[in-house]
Formats: structure tokens, sequence, C-alpha cells
């Protein structure tokens, strides 16, 4: 964990309220792993944002950012070459083992797996959206070691149905899931990974003032207890989170 | 020298703390930052028992500042004596252990097996306004006030810091009799209460309902409650409340605090609070003065330059 200067490169929309960001901030692009975050400072406010790393590559971070209030209208209109000050990498990451991976991102959740997609040998990355204006991944440029699908709910692209029911009808024995959404959907899938005894790890996402595990703000159950998102996870064990 | 502050108790090399609650025990900014360069610490709340803290959403960004119900979420006393205390005592810095309850039994029992150790002294919080029952209520009543500090020095010999709360109609009460019954000094303030509604969900946004409100939204506020403490007693005030810059310190050093404590700045900047000891004494150095000619000077009729 460190503070660094990041400068924005770069800011491009992926739909109608979802945009990434590219941060040139150099230490943070080599020293991440896949699922950690940044506490970013939107200069005005007075807390930082939480975000995964979405993407890197040599000297930049990306971020996908949800444009939910004012903290991230402000930062989707901060011009490039504004310098801003992250705390990162932050939270314990993915542990992937080897072998076929799933990947299930339901809406901005998807933006918590990307990281994982990009340093995977293979993996099939789902996103999964009401219809097909809210997917975004195919913009990433992620790797052709990526195979990318979508699921929605409207069945305007790719699978019709939710990411629950792709995984329902998609999960081989020997698989991998990794996931990041909302909590019905997570609770769904951590039901079914639970009867086909097929490992995972899931991204929680969770308001966060220090980000570092000194407030306690960001308090969530895991069958050991509470556990802090911003130091103990983002990303837990499938089978111990305790959903609600 | 020019930093160095006298808590009547104790001398700190400098008046810059964090506020408990918003520092754990150190260990994550000591990643960092050298906690040696603070004041001293002030940990987070230590309760007999274990707690869980609140349920649901327990932080909100509001104007200038943040809603917290964190419910004093915290490992309990056994953990704070095998873990955090031993680890935090070799950091080299002075620890003040910050110390709340549901009961009086509660104060006593933490206190008590807290006075074994060697610390700048005790950090009681009479004013959590997240938990239903203690803290608050003891703090907001003069006799409450009176009654528990008495207890607390009979079983504990180590200095002790009254946190009380701004949710008074008058501070001058409870402040008086913090004195009165011993306390060594006071810290104010902590929290005011609050709250925010989710208009998507229509709501109340935290778990909690309610919380407190930090941050530089409420700095007048603290300032106010530390000039007017600061006006009936004698015993030195750690002011506390929407600090964020070196020249809201010397304003609370002004007023009549011996020292300060910086809680939700730190969020925004976790670098924040050993800069400000640097910026501190730059801004000492340039106007060659200290930090003991600053204490109070508002009440004394300010500069005449």
């Amino acid at each position: 964990m460190m503070e660094n200067k990041g400068i924005i490169i770069r800011r491009k929309n992926l739909s109608f309220n979802i945009f990434k960001i590219e941060i040139e901030a150099p230490e943070l692009a080599a020293g991440v792993r896949a699922g950690q975050f940044v506490h970013l400072e939107v200069p005005g406010f007075s807390l930082r944002r939480p975000f995964t790393v979405a993407a890197t590559d040599q000297s930049n971070i990306t971020l996908v950012v949800r444009r939910q209030g004012q903290g991230t209208v402000a930062l989707q209109q901060a011009t490039p070459g504004t310098e801003l000050r992250l705390l990162g990498p932050l939270g314990r990451g993915f542990s992937p083992p080897t072998g076929p991976a799933l990947l299930l991102g339901g809406g901005i959740g998807a933006a918590a797996l990307t990281l994982l997609a990009q340093r995977l040998p293979r993996c099939t990355f789902v996103m999964g959206g009401r219809n097909k204006d809210e997917l975004w991944l195919e913009q990433l440029n992620l790797p052709s070691s990526v195979e990318i699908q979508y699921a929605t709910d409207d069945g305007s692209r790719g699978f019709h149905g939710n990411l629950v029911d792709y995984a329902c009808q998609h999960l081989q024995p020997g698989m991998w899931v990794a996931a990041c959404g909302p909590q019905p959907m997570l609770r769904g899938l951590q039901q079914l990974l639970q009867q086909r005894e097929i490992p995972g790890e899931f991204a929680l996402e969770q308001r966060m003032a220090c980000g570092v595990g000194a407030c306690m703000g960001c308090a969530c159950k895991t069958i050991h207890g509470n556990a802090l998102v911003c130091k103990d996870g983002p990303v837990f064990p499938a089978q111990e989170v305790v959903l609600i | 020298m020019r930093l160095k502050t006298d808590l009547g108790f104790a001398q700190l090399k400098n008046p810059v703390l964090p506020a408990s609650g918003c520092f754990g025990w150190g260990r994550e900014y000591s990643e960092l930052f050298d906690l040696k360069e603070l004041g001293a610490v002030v940990t987070k709340a230590v309760t007999p028992e274990a707690r869980l803290g609140n349920a649901g959403i327990r932080v909100a960004e509001t104007p200038a500042g943040m809603l917290n119900a964190i419910g004093l979420q915290n490992g309990g006393l056994a953990v704070a004596l095998q873990e955090d205390l031993p680890w935090l005592q070799q950091q080299g810095v002075p620890i003040l252990v910050n110390v709340a309850g549901r009961t009086e039994g509660d104060y006593l029992q933490v206190a008590e097996a807290l006075g074994k150790y060697d610390l700048l002294g005790l950090e009681l919080n009479l004013s959590c306004p997240n938990v239903k029952e203690g803290g608050i209520t003891f703090g907001t009543d003069a006799d409450g006030v009176y009654k528990l500090v008495s207890r607390v020095k009979e079983v504990c010999g180590l200095p002790l810091v009254v946190k009380l709360s701004p949710n008074v109609t008058d501070i001058t009460q409870p402040a008086q009799a913090a004195e009165a019954a011993g306390a060594q000094a006071l810290t104010l303030i902590n929290t005011l209460r609050g709250m925010a509604i989710d208009i998507h969900s229509r709501r109340p946004l935290l778990g909690n309902l309610t919380g407190g409100l930090s941050g530089p939204a409420i700095k007048p506020v603290a300032l106010a409650f530390v000039w007017q403490a600061a006006q009936v007693v004698d015993i030195p005030i750690i002011g506390c409340g929407g600090i964020a810059g070196v020249e809201d310190i010397i304003e609370f050093l002004l007023a009549g605090a011996a020292a300060v404590q910086v809680g939700s700045a730190t969020f925004a900047d976790p670098l924040l609070l050993p800069r400000l000891v640097t910026e501190l004494e730059q801004w000492l150095e340039e106007r060659n003065t200290s930090i003991q000619e600053l204490v109070g000077a508002a009440h004394r009729g300010g500069s005449h330059d």
C-alpha cells in the first residue's frame, strides 16, 4: 500500500452511465494484483472512492466507473492532465487455480473481473445486464485469450436470462468461478456453486471511508464473523461470505 | 521545541493526534508513515466484549463531511490487551486508549485492566451517538459524567481524558462535572447526530438510521464548544472536529485547546497527520511563536500587532 500520484490520460464513455478512465500511475500498474482496488481522490469531496483496477499496461491503470452521484460526475468531468492521488493497491485480490475459469460480472460488477480476465491464460467472461445497451465489455480491448459472452434479461443480446441462469446451464465440473455483481445474483450463484461443489471467489462492493481497515466502515459478514471488505476482501471465497 | 505542548499530566512533543475511531490502532497507517511523528495515538474504542457494530451501511458522504454509524465495532478487551496494545507499545509513541461501554461496569472493567499498563492515559468515550445504550447517555448529563469519572478514578490510576458529546444544550455542565470528578483533560467534541435518506429507496441511508456527523462542516461548532468549555475549566482541552489544515489547528489552539485530534480528514488524505506536524512547525517558525503561546490566546484579547 502506498500513496500514489496519478495523471488522467484519457476518458471514454462505455455506455450511457459507464465510463472508463485511464490514469498514468506506473508503480500501481506494476504492483496491482487482479481484484485489488485503489482509493481515488476526487478533488472537492470529503471521501475517496474505491475502484477496482480494471486493466493495466506498462504505465497506466484503467478504472471503469458508473456515474452514480456527484463524485463520479465530477470524475467524469475531470480533464486529461488532472493530477489525482490514489492510495493502493489495496485489499486482497483473486487467487485463481490453474484450469478453466468462468468469470461472471453483473453490470458494473464486471469491472472487478476485467484485470483477472486480462491476466488469466484463458477464460470465459460473461457480462450480464438488463439489455444490450448496458453491455460494454468488448470496448475494453481484452486479449484474445478472453472469450467474451453476454447475458441479458430481455434477450436482446447473447444468452437470454440472468447470470445465475447462465451458470446453471454452463457450469462444468473442474471449473473455477469468479463473480461480482448485485447481492441477489451472488446469493443465487453461491447456492448453485455449493450444490455443484464448484469453487469460486466473489468480489464484494461496499461504501468505504478509510479504505485500509482502520475505520470499520465497510464491514460485511462471513462464516467466521465480521470482516472488512477493504482489508479482508474485497475478494472472498464464495462459500465464506454471508449474503443478505 | 515550538511544537511541544503541555497537557498538565504529560508533555507531548507535538499537539497533533489522530481522533479515535478514524485510525484503528495505527497498524494500517504505520505502513504509510512512522507513528512516532505524532504527538500521541488515540486508539479505537475498547469495550469489554467484542462488538460487531451496526448492520447495513455505516458511512456516507455529506457536504464538507461525512456521517458514520459504525457502532463501536472492536475486538473487545482481551484482543486489545493481547494483540493491539502490545503492537502499539512497540511503536514508541504515547498511547491514549479510548474506552467505551454500555454500563458503568463496562467502563470500570476496561479501565481497571488498562490501568496496569504504561499508557499516556485513557480517553473515556462518553459520547458515541451510534449505540443504543451507554456512551452518550453518560456524557450528556452532568451528574452522570461526575459519577462515572469518579468511579473510574477509583479503579484506575491513569490520567483520564473525557470525550464529551456536542449533543447537549450546555457543554459547560458536563465539562465542569468531569473536571470536578478529577478528569485530567477533556476532548471536545465527538460527532453531531445527523442522518441521510436514500431518495431512491425512500429509506434512511444508514443501517443505524442516524449517525455522527464529522468533517469540516462541524468545525465552527467544535470551536464554539472548545471556546465555551475553556472559559469554565482549568484542565487542558483536546480540540476535535473538522480539522483538515494547519490553520484549523491554530484556530483550535487560540480557542483554548492544548492539542488537537484529526479524524475524517485522514480518509481524504492518509498522509495528512504527519504533514500537519511539519506544516505546523513551519507556521510557528515563520511567526516566531509556539504552541504554548497560542493556547487560549483568543481569550486573552488576541494579538495587538
